[in-house]
């Protein structure tokens, strides 16, 4: 074995901020060698992007403290001046961070920050320069480079946009990659596609990489060697033998809720429900003729990325919206012909638990006369203290203390907000309770025990409970049936588990990661004819472009729409 | 992008007909004075006084004087005419432009090439001694009425009346080509005095600017890319920075005019804002209200430019965002 | 949270200090004004001036000097305080008010309407305020305006000030009304079955307190600016009412024609600048503490 490219001595990292000192980093070592890949794994806050940052010298902070060594090529990263420094980066080292919005400058062409790039390292003409630059684009998979080379970022899709920084990055031939989170804030499906392009690039190139990461999914995608940090130390190390094998999904600790009763007449009813909005002066379609059944005492999940319509049809089922056609009926009436005290009578059976526990609670209103607002509105417990009675015990119930009845939202916890926000949608008892992708922004942990929660509530209050999510694996356990949205379409239709180990529909696959699309999601202002996947999908045929499939039965229970499903 | 544009300058357009609006209900609905006698001026004698009536119509309905008025400001440029000059409000406006435009323009030279650097000069060194000062002495300079420090400027240094004469006092402003050396010096302190209170509001406009963007992403980018520490400042830290203080300059126009105004009473140069200030003094109702009128019109203008030639393409998330 | 953050800021500190002793000033003139013994702000003693004009400089009499008429400074720069609040407080609470008023009319009214309310504020804030104020001054200097309901002098003034500051706070509030319409919890209070008053009232304006409290703030310095300015441009309370703005002009008045008065000149200032200097680092203080960065309304 040769000498490693990259070894890390003893590092210690330490900030001054104040009168406080942090210890970002405690005494970690590794190392990695040319052409090697190592995965360094760990939650926000556990040093990983000091890591990275302190390899190149890129901490702000003057009054940062660092000990320790760092190897590189023989000569020790922390004893070089500024400008030696500065001939490494982006020559020697390159760092790739996420999200790519905030990595690329938005008022300078993608080409430009590119060239700039090749002419800070190289005196090579400008021409030159900029044909390298159409190369690499190509190289990283980003179609008609000469054309997307002047554009500016904001006119690049997500995916894209990092495809062009991975070119950045690279556009040197450095010998060592440092990805920092490169998948932060990008979609599933494209996600997978970034993790294929830094697999497929590393072989090709021949350089070394480190991920720093607080997915241990993706580290393992892409890395054989693994370290695990934890408040700037190292506390363990791993190696799988065979790459490309993810790790294996979290513990199904999710309970499944009780069989749902015989067959009744269906609660929610959803029938070639469409929705348009105007958005700066052009018609949106976010929801397109969706159809499908919700029964009593289900658990039905609804399962798409960012823009597939999820969140409107949510909205739809609760009254927020009126459909632009089609039709929500709820116990067989229609939700939008409600008006005034019948509207309001209606709110009571159907609740909504939105996103983001944060923005889901108004940050100046104290927490229990938000969790007291329902009865507030209709009515019910006039009497102050037996009132606030009631709402301290929605507290407990839930498992927020009652003692925190007079604070503000910022003074709890993430998990704590999105209890409260579940509680004020249970508090009168709904027959149907719509959870939009609750806790999303918060760690695995505190989802899954939301989602537990969700879960608890069903079985006690025997409500019908339709969950919106954008991970398939998270939700698929939980719900009886699941209905994958994809711009505004259903595409699978089907029981939960079937749908992640059985997919039908080619993104159904993608979403539980068995497949890859090409490309990023278009806007739904520009949704494509047909099959509204068949830009991106690899088993696409002419067929698919032409005519839209319809949502048949493709057996086992499932419906999907799709020409040549899976 | 010629939407935006078309968008933009409809804007623009509608905000002069509110001006016109504005102006009208401001100098005619709302006085309780007699009309003619607010324009006469004092003095003025019957027969005056009922001609000047004639001429306003103000016999006739209040929307017949407002459709009279418009027209006549968007139609004719006309603004009106000083009963007392016999001139029309416009061409005194133009006469005066000149002496105007040097004391703006001879200041702004002044605060944009002290100010602009020393505000990233503060920023550089946040947190310390200079950036204190320099903060310190900016926020006492924006508190500071302009006639005040003029005046102390006077007291201390005009050589006719200062106690250390070194610089010409008030009342000492030619026009540029009749004695140049004489225009520039009899300038020197109105622009010292002008540039020291609108460059302390630019000096904090840019270090806010600087400071909002140094923790930009794209900064840390640049950087890793290996690019020099000039590079990184002049390319993505000044120039989209310079970009975002001028589009801001606009919203502080009003105060600069004001501030003229104010200085060239102090100092009795002959520009517009003398202008305006002497015909309240006068009563020369028509002259006040043109020049009303006209320096909202320049401000709309001026900010209809500036957004304009700072458009983005289209979608660009600063360009939304501000 | 934002308390904590108050005290820490020193010169804010300072400057509130210093606040509540000018109010107190103000409030107390007359017993100020005795307490120092000297004549008070109106009695012109011409014993104090020297044939030639000339106004006598500080003395234990007189601790400020007299003005050309043989007022005590002194007397006048402490009842000079009371116009400066009054006008300031006074005039940035009607801005304030009116503008919240409108912002919020603009934001949730139907579309041209808004536009057509955001349209007539953006107009109001193109014209330079010392301008307006000039104009204001011409048209109701004379008679008053408004039927009678704005009286020249410090109605006027007040009048203008409101002109003048109203813009700002209703683009601001405009604003942050429209974003707060969009957010999930208004969303959600609604999907509860709550009435849009009931929106309106329990989750968008406990949202509006912070942002106006700000603007306020930060318009009582330039609502001082601007009264001053406009006094010493003669568009202001009537003489002799003892006023900042006016004794400035005074002062450079007889400084011109060579009297060498400079202390009717520095003290009226001083008080000037300090009381405004004050105020701003209060606003800026409390802007912080909300987490509001300040510079968003800017002088007028």
């Amino acid at each position: 074995m040769s000498e490693p490219l990259l070894i890390v001595e003893d590092l210690s990292v330490r900030f001054q901020t104040g009168e406080r000192a942090v210890q970002a980093v405690d005494g970690v070592s590794y190392s990695v060698g040319a052409g090697e890949r190592l995965g360094i794994v760990g939650v926000p806050g556990s040093g990983k992007s000091v890591l990275a940052l302190t390899t190149l010298g890129l901490t702000d902070d003057p009054r940062v403290e660092i000990q320790g060594r760092i190897m590189f090529d023989g000569r020790d990263l922390i004893q070089l001046s500024g400008a030696q420094l500065r001939r490494v980066r982006g020559d020697e080292i390159a760092i790739l961070f996420a999200p790519p919005r905030s990595s690329a400058h938005p008022s300078y062409t993608v080409g430009s920050q590119l060239i700039e790039a090749v002419l800070a390292h190289r005196s090579v003409s400008a021409r030159a320069a900029r044909d390298r630059a159409i190369d690499m684009l190509e190289l990283v998979g980003i179609p008609e480079p000469h054309r997307r080379v002047d554009r500016y970022p904001h006119e690049l899709a997500d995916g894209m946009l990092q495809r062009a920084l991975v070119a950045m990055a690279l556009i040197n031939e450095p010998k060592l990659l440092l990805a920092d989170e490169p998948t932060a804030g990008l979609d599933i499906t494209v996600r997978a596609q970034i993790i294929a392009l830094l697999d497929q690039l590393q072989g090709r190139l021949g350089l070394a990489m480190i991920i720093f990461t607080r997915e241990l999914g993706t580290a393992a995608a892409l890395a054989a060697e693994l370290a695990l940090l934890d408040a700037g130390r190292i506390v363990e190390r791993r190696r799988t033998d065979k790459l490309g094998d993810r790790a294996a999904p979290r513990a199904r600790t999710i309970e499944r809720p009780s069989p749902r009763p015989a067959s009744s007449p269906p609660l929610v009813e959803v029938g070639n429900l469409v929705k348009h909005f105007r958005v700066a002066r052009a018609t949106v379609t976010a929801v397109d003729d969706v159809s499908f059944e919700v029964e009593r005492g289900e658990t039905f999940g609804i399962v798409g990325e960012r823009g597939c319509g999820k969140s409107t049809v949510a909205r739809l089922i609760a009254g927020l919206l009126n459909p632009t056609s089609g039709q929500v009926l709820f116990e067989g009436q229609e939700i939008s012909a409600y008006r005034g005290e019948a509207l309001k009578a209606a709110h009571r059976e159907v609740q909504i638990v939105l996103a983001d526990p944060y923005s889901s609670l108004n940050p100046r209103r104290r927490v229990g006369s938000m969790i007291a607002d329902p009865f507030a509105i209709h009515g019910l417990y006039p009497d102050e203290s037996e009132r606030k009675r009631r709402v301290e015990e929605l507290m407990s119930h839930v498992g927020v203390d009652p003692e925190h009845y007079d604070r503000r939202p910022h003074e709890l916890s993430g998990g704590e907000r999105s209890r409260i926000a579940v509680a004020r949608a249970v508090a009168l008892e709904p027959k149907l309770l719509i959870a939009d992708e609750p806790a999303s922004t918060l760690g695995d942990r505190t989802r899954l025990e939301v989602l537990n929660l969700l879960g608890e509530l069903q079985r006690e209050l025997g409500l019908t409970l339709i969950l919106i999510a954008h991970d398939l694996a998270a939700v698929g356990h939980m719900c009886d049936r699941v209905a994958v949205m994809y711009l505004g379409k259903l595409v699978e239709l089907g029981a939960g588990e079937a749908l992640y180990d059985f997919p039908r529909h080619p993104y159904t696959g993608a979403l539980g990661d068995r497949l890859l699309l090409s490309g990023d999601a278009p806007s739904p202002a520009n949704r494509p004819r047909g099959c509204v996947l068949h830009p991106r999908c690899p088993k696409a045929e002419d067929r698919c472009s032409e005519q839209e499939p319809e949502l048949e039965d493709k057996g086992g229970g499932t419906r999907a729409a799709c020409h040549f499903p899976l | 992008m010629a939407v935006h544009v078309i968008h933009r300058v409809l804007r623009a357009v509608l905000a002069l007909v509110l001006i016109g609006v504005l102006t009208f209900v401001l100098f005619t609905v709302l006085p309780d004075a007699d009309p003619a006698r607010l324009r006469a001026g004092l003095g003025a004698s019957p027969a005056v006084l009922a001609h000047i009536s004639a001429q306003l119509g103000v016999h006739h309905s209040l929307w017949v004087q407002f459709t009279d008025y418009m027209k006549g400001i968007f139609l004719h440029l006309n603004l009106g005419y000083s009963y007392r000059s016999g001139r029309s409000v416009l061409s005194l406006i133009v006469a005066r432009l000149p002496a105007t435009l040097s004391l703006a323009g001879g200041a702004a030279v002044l605060w944009l090439v002290l100010g602009l650097p020393l505000g990233v000069l503060a920023t550089r060194r946040r947190g310390r001694l200079i950036d204190r000062a320099a903060l310190g002495t900016a926020f006492a300079l924006g508190s500071t009425p302009v006639f005040w420090l003029g005046l102390i400027a006077l007291y201390l240094f005009a050589s006719d009346i200062g106690r250390f004469p070194i610089l010409p006092g008030a009342n000492s402003y030619v026009p540029l080509t009749v004695d140049p050396g004489k225009w520039f010096s009899s300038l020197i302190l109105p622009w010292l005095v002008l540039a020291s209170c609108q460059g302390a509001l630019y000096f904090r406009l840019v270090r806010d600017e600087l400071l909002g963007v140094s923790d930009a992403g794209y900064i840390r980018t640049a950087r890793a890319k290996g690019l020099t520490e000039r590079r990184v400042i002049s390319h993505y830290l000044l120039r989209p920075v310079l970009a975002r203080v001028i589009a801001r300059s606009g919203s502080l126009l009003g105060g600069l005019l004001g501030a003229v105004v104010v200085t060239e009473t102090v100092f009795k140069i002959h520009g517009v804002g003398l202008l305006a200030y002497e015909a309240v003094r006068q009563s020369d109702f028509p002259v006040v209200q043109g020049t009303v009128v006209l320096a909202a019109m320049f401000v709309v203008a001026v900010n209809l430019v500036l957004d304009l030639a700072h458009v983005r393409p289209m979608g660009d998330p600063e360009a939304i965002a501000a | 949270m934002p308390r904590r953050r108050f005290r820490a800021d020193r010169p804010a500190l300072t400057a509130a200090g210093l606040l509540v002793v000018l109010v107190l000033l103000a409030v107390a003139a007359p017993l100020v004004v005795d307490i120092a013994g000297t004549t008070g702000p109106n009695v012109r003693n011409p014993a104090t001036l020297t044939a030639f004009g000339v106004s006598a400089g500080p003395s234990a009499a007189h601790p400020f000097g007299v003005d050309a008429l043989g007022r005590d400074v002194f007397a006048r720069v402490v009842y000079g305080a009371r116009v400066s609040l009054e006008v300031g407080l006074l005039g940035a609470a009607v801005a304030t008010a009116l503008g919240g008023l409108i912002g919020i009319a603009a934001a949730i009214a139907p579309g041209w309407l808004g536009t057509l309310l955001m349209g007539a504020v953006e107009a109001c804030l193109a014209v330079p305020a010392i301008v307006l104020g000039l104009g204001i001054g011409a048209a109701c200097g004379a008679d008053g305006c408004a039927a009678g309901l704005i009286a020249p002098g410090r109605g006027t003034v007040i009048f203008i000030v409101a002109v003048a500051g109203f813009g700002a706070v209703a683009r601001i509030v405009s604003e942050r009304v429209r974003t707060l319409r969009e957010q999930p919890f208004v969303d959600a209070t609604s999907s509860l079955g709550a009435s849009p008053s009931r929106l309106l009232r329990r989750e968008i304006l406990p949202n509006l307190i912070d942002p106006l409290l700000v603007v306020a703030l930060q318009l009582v310095p330039m609502a001082i600016l601007l009264e001053a300015a406009l006094a010493f441009l003669g568009v202001g309370v009537r003489p002799p009412a003892p006023d900042w703005g006016q004794m400035i002009a005074g002062a450079g008045d007889a400084i011109i024609s060579g009297n060498p008065a400079w202390w009717y000149l520095v003290f009226p200032g001083l008080a000037l600048l300090s009381t405004v200097l004050a105020f701003s680092l209060v606003a800026r203080a409390v802007a912080r503490g909300r987490g509001i960065t300040a510079t968003s309304v800017l002088p007028a």
